[in-house]
């Protein structure tokens, strides 16, 4: 390193307040050092406790999937199908524009059988038969719960900690408390994928795997499904690999010149940076290249998983992400927003992902990387026991639900196999155990061995925290430690 | 015709016999135009149909003219309260409009809305606006404030570094009538920000290694929209016009659609001028901003953004490799020094002063005639290679160029463009 600065100097430089990690790694693993565990500020440890995850495999399910007919079974809702949502369960909250109009609220069973699975006997519905397989793997958290009714605010508050946009997601703060862990891809990636329901899917936004106030190095690096997987990664035409190492070699040699002059370490960065992009010219194709993969995965993952932009294919993907060391791996599976046409639709939406996802499960289990990836299923909200629009014998819709909705997770030090959480008999409130939205984002960042109210970024003249001012952890979900 | 005619005596008849206190303008209008039509002299009905003309065109013109909003107060100003907590059902006590109480000086005669803001704002006896602003220019050129908070210049913020300096500059915008052009060249004639930033000779525990004390020049990467405005401008490609509606440059298709309801949305590239507009221009959607926007730290404009950070990332070596935008302008640098009669060494020298504004010593000239040197060789052997390369983007294509020349000194142009002494003021 050039005399007279070293990294701190450059943290420093960069405006940043508390230990910045991520920068600092950046620069360590752009230099082919170590990487660095635990958070330090000039030496004095900031966050620090032991990571039971080292990374986080998010399938988000972008709609709101209805917790009614897929894990929160209510059996005596048969009984009372089609009679009025008392009074006294609704207590006059609020809904959205698209139900708040109507006159009658009737209560609507699910279409679909359940039954239970596992040691404990969770309940599953049919419309999830693999998942039903592997319930003893999960923790199934009935009992989550947003303020948000609609999908634009309630997926920027799960994923940034608040319901304006302008906050940085989940992601960015990963990669901003813990560097990456490869030389050779990004920290954050992202992969989108479009449901089958008929229904169009709602719109996502950019900004929700953007930096907000961090750094733009923590942004979420969105892999493309047709053309370079990665933008811009694939050489101009007319560049082949000779040209562009000749140019790299030139580039590196006039750009070290200018560091022996100018002293400035950004030089030094910038060389490595070009360095790390020629590497992902090669790593990201070897990564998204699936011919090493064998016919049981495939058919395992399901045969969709052989065409590119399928959920499918990216829970494989995920798995050869989470291989090599992809910090925070954030699937967005779209199309899960069953105003109408629930039966049908939802049927559709769940065939693309329940394999898949069991799947995935199953095969980190056997590569021994189950126990440090903690993968999450889920959307923004659930849905309402009600019908919107009268529900006719075979089709129902269901409005948006903050009020109570289901996610899962598993692996990464979770408690696995257990039910966490109960709603009452309409599933409309939580009665017991509610794990607000914070108290999920407070809970990840401690499995990664973050503590949520000590990471934090100051912008605008205060210091940021992902759990905003909230947050409680779990504790009933995590696994004690042994020695803790 | 017949209809149309009969229909047409139809509404005369139906005008005629409604009282004419009942009949509207338009009634009115049409039974006129019918009277002239029919009974008026020729000198009477050219001037009706000249004055018809003439309406239309005044309409079709005020139709043309750009519209905005502008707010007024309102005669009655609505009672605004403290929400409790920010609830919006939760009213607290009124408020009126007014300044922070550490601000004592509103003006006398001044109302209390924005109007008297905007007079308070900008007052004699008001040294914060002129500031703020002045701070920010200085940022804008010297790569950090005086002050270097800012957007807190308040008990929270940091302290100024030369207190002095900053008065004396704030006092002269607010004399000089806010003359932005002005300071900013009061600014960039000074000798401090004229300084070298280097300092190859300061020993290794300079105690001012962040240059608060502004002993040497400033250096910092350029934003993002700089940069790229910098490889049209080197190039020649830039389009000066001022103003207009967005443009929408290069960009890898399938963004839109990636996001949007239903995929249903496509960005459309612009052909031609949008193409080498200043980014200012750049068409933003807040929903897939621009991707080379957001790698060097653009904001999405979603929060106001007075600071933005400056990374160093491996994505924006791959947009300044493999963007097509500076793989065209590396092409036109090369096609301005093959347009020229002289030797290499002089294209050479040539193209490093278009991009660094300073000429190479004679180890950067034998690096980069080297690089020429082994493509031009290289391009021999793959001429199909040099056809692809030299077809990017959508500037015409100089025929009398050799292509082989002309692919070998692009990829000298475009290693300059992707210096980090190309993205850096220093």
């Amino acid at each position: 390193m050039i005399a007279g600065l070293n990294r701190r100097h450059f943290l420093n430089q960069a405006g940043l307040s508390l230990g910045s990690v991520a920068l600092a790694s950046l620069l360590e693993e752009a230099r082919g050092g170590s990487r660095i565990s635990g958070m330090s500020n000039g030496g004095e440890h900031v966050v620090h406790f032991p990571a039971q995850a080292k990374r986080i495999i998010y399938l988000f399910m972008h709609g709101g999937p209805s917790q009614l007919d897929l894990f929160d079974h209510k059996p005596g809702l048969r009984m009372r199908h089609g009679e009025e949502l008392p009074e006294s369960v609704r207590a006059n909250q609020r809904l959205t524009g698209m139900t708040s109009g109507q006159k009658s609220f009737p209560v609507t069973a699910s279409l679909f059988s359940f039954a239970q699975y596992g040691e404990r006997g969770a309940w599953v519905s049919s419309l999830l038969p693999e998942t039903a397989k592997i319930v003893d793997d999960l923790c199934i958290v009935h009992s989550m719960h947003t303020q948000a009714i609609n999908h634009d605010p309630a997926v920027t508050l799960l994923q940034t900690g608040h319901q304006q946009p302008g906050r940085p997601g989940f992601g960015a703060w990963a990669s901003y408390g813990l560097g990456s862990e490869n030389r050779n891809l990004p920290a954050f990636v992202v992969l989108l994928s479009r449901g089958s329901a008929a229904r169009p899917a709602d719109p996502l936004y950019a900004r929700l795997w953007g930096s907000g106030f961090l750094p733009s190095n923590h942004q979420g690096v969105a892999f493309r499904t047709g053309g370079d997987p990665v933008l811009y990664l694939s050489n101009a035409p007319g560049i082949d690999i000779a040209t562009r190492r000749d140019e790299l070699d030139v580039l590196a040699a006039l750009n070290s010149k200018q560091a022996s002059v100018q002293r400035d370490p950004e030089i030094e960065t910038r060389i490595s940076q070009y360095e790390m992009a020629f590497r992902m010219q090669s790593s990201v194709p070897d990564l998204v290249d699936l011919h090493d993969e064998s016919d049981s995965t495939f058919e395992a993952y399901g045969r969709e998983a052989r065409e590119p932009g399928t959920f499918a294919r990216h829970c494989l993907l995920a798995r050869r992400m989470a291989e090599r060391g992809v910090r925070f791996i954030q699937l967005y599976h779209r199309g899960w927003d069953q105003h109408y046409n629930l039966p049908s639709d939802l049927r559709l939406q769940c065939r693309d992902v329940d394999r898949p996802a069991a799947a995935l499960i199953r095969d980190l289990k056997q590569r021994g990387l189950f126990d440090e990836t903690l993968v999450v299923w889920g959307g923004e909200f659930g849905r309402t026991t009600y019908s919107q629009g009268t529900p006719e014998p075979m089709n129902y819709g269901r409005d948006h639900h903050g009020r109570c909705f289901t996610m899962w997770l598993a692996g990464g030090g979770i408690r696995p196999g257990i039910v966490h959480g109960q709603t009452d008999d309409f599933c409309y409130n939580i009665v017991r155990d509610p794990v607000h939205v914070h108290d999920l984002n407070a809970t990840l960042l401690h499995q990664l061995g973050l503590d949520h109210t000590r990471l934090t970024y100051r912008s605008q003249g205060r210091d940021f925290r992902l759990t905003d001012v909230h947050g409680q952890i779990v504790d009933a979900i995590v696994q004690t430690r042994h020695g803790a | 015709m017949e209809v149309a005619q009969w229909f047409h005596g139809e509404q005369i008849r139906g005008i005629i016999e409604k009282k004419a206190d009942t009949r509207n303008g338009r009634d009115t209008d049409t039974l006129l135009d019918y009277y002239i039509d029919r009974h008026a002299e020729p000198s009477v009905q050219h001037a009706r149909t000249l004055a018809k003309t003439t309406q239309r065109a005044e309409q079709m013109f005020r139709e043309s003219l750009p519209t905005t909003l502008v707010m007024e107060e309102l005669p009655e100003p609505r009672d605004t309260h403290v929400l409790l907590r920010g609830q919006y059902d939760q009213p607290g006590a009124v408020v009126e409009p007014g300044i922070p109480a550490i601000f004592t000086n509103w003006p006398a005669d001044a109302p209390r809305n924005r109007l008297g803001f905007a007079r308070w704002l900008v007052s004699q006896e008001n040294p914060l606006t002129a500031r703020v602003a002045v701070n920010r220019f200085w940022k804008q050129c010297l790569g950090e404030g005086l002050l270097r908070t800012l957007n807190d210049l308040g008990t929270q913020g940091a302290p100024p570094t030369h207190p002095e300096l900053l008065d004396w500059l704030a006092a002269t915008f607010r004399d000089s009538g806010w003359n932005i052009k002005a300071i900013l060249k009061q600014i960039v004639m000074s000798r401090t920000y004229r300084q070298d930033s280097g300092f190859p000779d300061a020993p290794p525990t300079d105690a001012d290694l962040l240059n608060r004390w502004l002993a040497r020049g400033p250096r910092f990467r350029m934003s993002a929209e700089m940069i790229r405005d910098h490889a049209l401008a080197v190039s020649g490609l830039l389009r000066p016009q001022i103003g207009g509606p967005s443009v929408k440059p290069y960009q890898p298709p399938g963004l839109w659609e990636e996001v949007s309801y239903n995929a249903e949305d496509t960005y459309v590239q612009d052909s031609g001028d949008g193409l080498w507009r200043r980014s200012l221009y750049t068409y933003i959607k807040r929903q897939a901003p621009p991707p080379s926007l957001l790698a060097f730290d653009g904001p999405t404009r979603e929060k106001c953004t007075v600071q933005r950070p400056s990374t160093n990332t491996p994505l924006q070596s791959l947009i300044l490799l493999n963007d097509p935008t500076y793989v065209e302008a590396a092409r036109v640098l090369a096609t301005r020094v093959l347009q020229t009669n002289f030797d290499d060494d002089t294209r050479l020298r040539q193209l490093v002063r278009r991009v660094l504004s300073r000429f190479p010593d004679d180890h950067e000239l034998s690096l980069l005639r080297g690089l020429l040197q082994r493509q031009r060789e290289h391009f021999l052997v793959t001429p199909a290679n040099a056809k692809m390369l030299v077809a990017v983007g959508e500037w015409k294509l100089d025929e009398s160029i050799e292509v082989i020349e002309l692919a070998a000194m692009t990829v000298v142009a475009h290693t300059l463009l992707n210096l980090d002494e190309a993205m850096t003021r220093r």
